[in-house]
Order: C-alpha cells, then structure tokens, then sequence
C-alpha cells in the first residue's frame, strides 16, 4: 500500500476494525513514517475527545411529551380521521336531498289551499250521511270556503 | 414507489409495555444522539418525539427475533440524517465563513476574539460547544457516524446495519470526520495523548 492509503486506513487502524493482514501492514509503514504518526495521534486525541463529552441530560418533560403523542394519543389520533370522514359524508347528503327538500317545502305550502280544498270536499259528501251534524259540516264548509276565497283564518288575524 | 401502511398498533397493553420499556431503555441514547446531530435541545426534542412517533407507529412492523437496537436506530439516525438536510441548523454560522453579500460577493467576517481575554478558566466550559460546533459543520451523514461511533460507541458493522451503507462508506466517513475534527479542534488537541 502506498503511504496515501495507507494514512486512510489510520482511523480503521485505531478502532482495531482492520484485518489482522491490514494491520500488520499500517503497524510497519508507522514505524517508519514520522507524518503518519503524527496523524494517529492527532486522531486519537479527537476521538478521547468526543468519548469524554458529558452526556446532555434528555428535559424531564421529554418523556412525557413523547407519550401524549404515542400510547396516550391513539383515540385522539384516530378520531379527526373519522370526523372528517362523517362530515364529508353528512355535507354530501346535504347537497344531494337540497332539491328534494325545496320542492317538498314548496309542496308544503301548497297544501295550505289543498287542505281547505280536500275540507270542503269530505265535508260537502258527508252532508247526505243520516247522522251528520249538519249545522257543524256548514260551518267547516264556509269556513274553507272563506279560506279558498282568500279570507285570512281568525287565528292568523290575532 | 410502494408504500405499505403497516397495522398501527392499538392500546394493547402488550404495545405499551413494549413501547414504555424501549424509551425508559433507550430513550437517553437517543436523546444523546439527537442533540449531538441537532446541536441544540430544541432541535433534539423535535427530533426525538418525531423518531419516537414513527417507532410506535412501526412497533408491529419489527422482528422480535431481529436486534432491536440495529432497527431503533435505523429508524432514528435516518429520521435525522433526513431532517436536518432538509432544514439545515440556521443557527449555527461559521465565524470563519465570510459573509455572502447581496451582490455575490464574500467579505471576512469581523468578530472579536472572546478567548483573547479569558482564556484559560473558561477553556473548558467552551469545550463542549466547540466540539458540537465542530461536529455541525460535518455534513449530516458524516457526522452521523462519527457520533454513533465514538460517542455511542457503537462498531463499524452495526453502524452500517443502521444506516444502510457499505462498511467502507462507514471507515471512509468516520476518518473524513475525524480528520475534519482534528483540523478545526487543532487547539484543543494540543497536549492531548
């Protein structure tokens, strides 16, 4: 190996993480090689650096804030998923049924003169009947009747 | 690209029990590594809860018969190698870089020296930010395996296990690393074994 790969093998060198063949290979060229000395040293020295750092202490709320993320946070997590699923689905039926709705609502307000239409009818057939209450079905009779000619109801007058 | 959603798990007492003994185990280590990648704690807690919320939402996905630990920090070192590339430290500006200015030049930067005064009382207070400002200025994947090796202490082989890469991608990063180190810490090192 020439000398430049040979300083490449240096850190490998250092962690013993060379082949016994490698190794014995570096361990000669050292001994003759004043620079690459120099260099093993150099990277010694940062490595006892870096393992003698202080371990930085994890916040004592980490762990905590981790949880209410994880194994405290599986409801919570699966429910907006399914919300959002319910409102789409509830906003869809909305716009679908709109029209229906309008042209029942419009329907409603017709009945309003087909109910005194349907009043008068019944009770106009029911006159003949032998125990009808005649005096009564007259009143229900003049009273859809004033409804039909657009005479407002006493209730709705107060 | 296929992507497989793995079955997350449940409030299965099994999955919580399995979940709270890997963090009380690991959780340190962890930390310990994030904050050496990040550089500050702010960043290392972002980054611990991400690559804790993504190893439970894998818990099922790993092979008890497989080494726990390789697979943690495979999930966790490449959370942070992915991080911090895509937000890269804004904090951190080398006091050695000139300063880019608007018309695309580069003027040197002038700060005053605070060693010039204090000296050697506060040598060893600094030296634990100069060596994370040494390590920051590594790129992400190199200083990834420089912190899980000489800090965490783990081997070539494993280092590779957890970040995917060939063995020599490991020796080659980690003696660039230290190389880069020793250069930008010379300071420090003198008088050193």
């Amino acid at each position: 190996m020439s000398h430049h790969r040979l300083s490449r093998q240096l850190s490998a060198y250092l962690d013993g993480e060379l082949t016994a063949e490698d190794e014995q290979e570096v361990r000669e060229h050292l001994a003759r090689c004043e620079a690459c000395r120099d260099e093993l040293r150099q990277l010694q020295a940062v490595r006892s650096l870096l393992r003698r750092l202080p371990e930085p202490q994890a916040p004592e709320d980490l762990w905590g804030a981790v949880r209410s993320r994880t194994v405290r946070a599986l409801p919570r997590r699966r429910w907006p998923a399914r919300a959002v699923l319910a409102v789409a689905a509830a906003a869809v039926v909305v716009l679908l049924a709109l029209p229906a709705v309008r042209t029942r609502v419009d329907r409603l307000r017709a009945a309003g003169v087909g109910v005194d239409v349907f009043v008068r009818e019944h009770a106009l057939a029911t006159a003949g009947e032998p125990f009808a209450d005649r005096a009564y079905l007259g009143l229900l009779i003049s009273d859809a009747s004033a409804a039909l000619a657009g005479v407002p109801r006493e209730e709705e007058r107060r | 690209m296929r992507r497989r959603t793995p079955p997350e798990p449940g409030t299965a007492p099994d999955d919580v029990a399995a979940f709270e003994a890997l963090v009380a185990r690991y959780g340190q280590r962890i930390y310990t590594l994030a904050y050496r990648m990040a550089g500050n704690e702010a960043d290392a807690r972002d980054l611990v809860q991400e690559a804790l919320i993504r190893v439970w939402r894998h818990l099922r996905t790993v092979d008890p018969a497989a080494a726990l630990e390789g697979w943690l920090y495979r999930i966790v070192a490449n959370l942070f190698i992915d991080m911090l590339r895509r937000r890269p430290p804004a904090r951190v500006d080398s006091l050695d870089a000139p300063v880019a200015t608007p018309r695309g030049g580069a003027v040197p930067r002038e700060v005053a020296d605070p060693r010039a005064d204090l000296e050697a009382a506060v040598l060893d207070r600094h030296l634990d930010a100069d060596v994370q400002a040494a390590l920051l200025a590594l790129p992400a994947d190199v200083r990834a395996v420089v912190v899980l090796c000489d800090i965490e202490g783990y081997s070539y082989e494993e280092i590779a296990g957890m970040l995917q890469i060939p063995v020599g991608t490991v020796k080659s990063r980690l003696h660039r690393a230290r190389r880069a180190l020793a250069a930008r810490l010379r300071h420090r090192l003198e008088g050193s074994p």
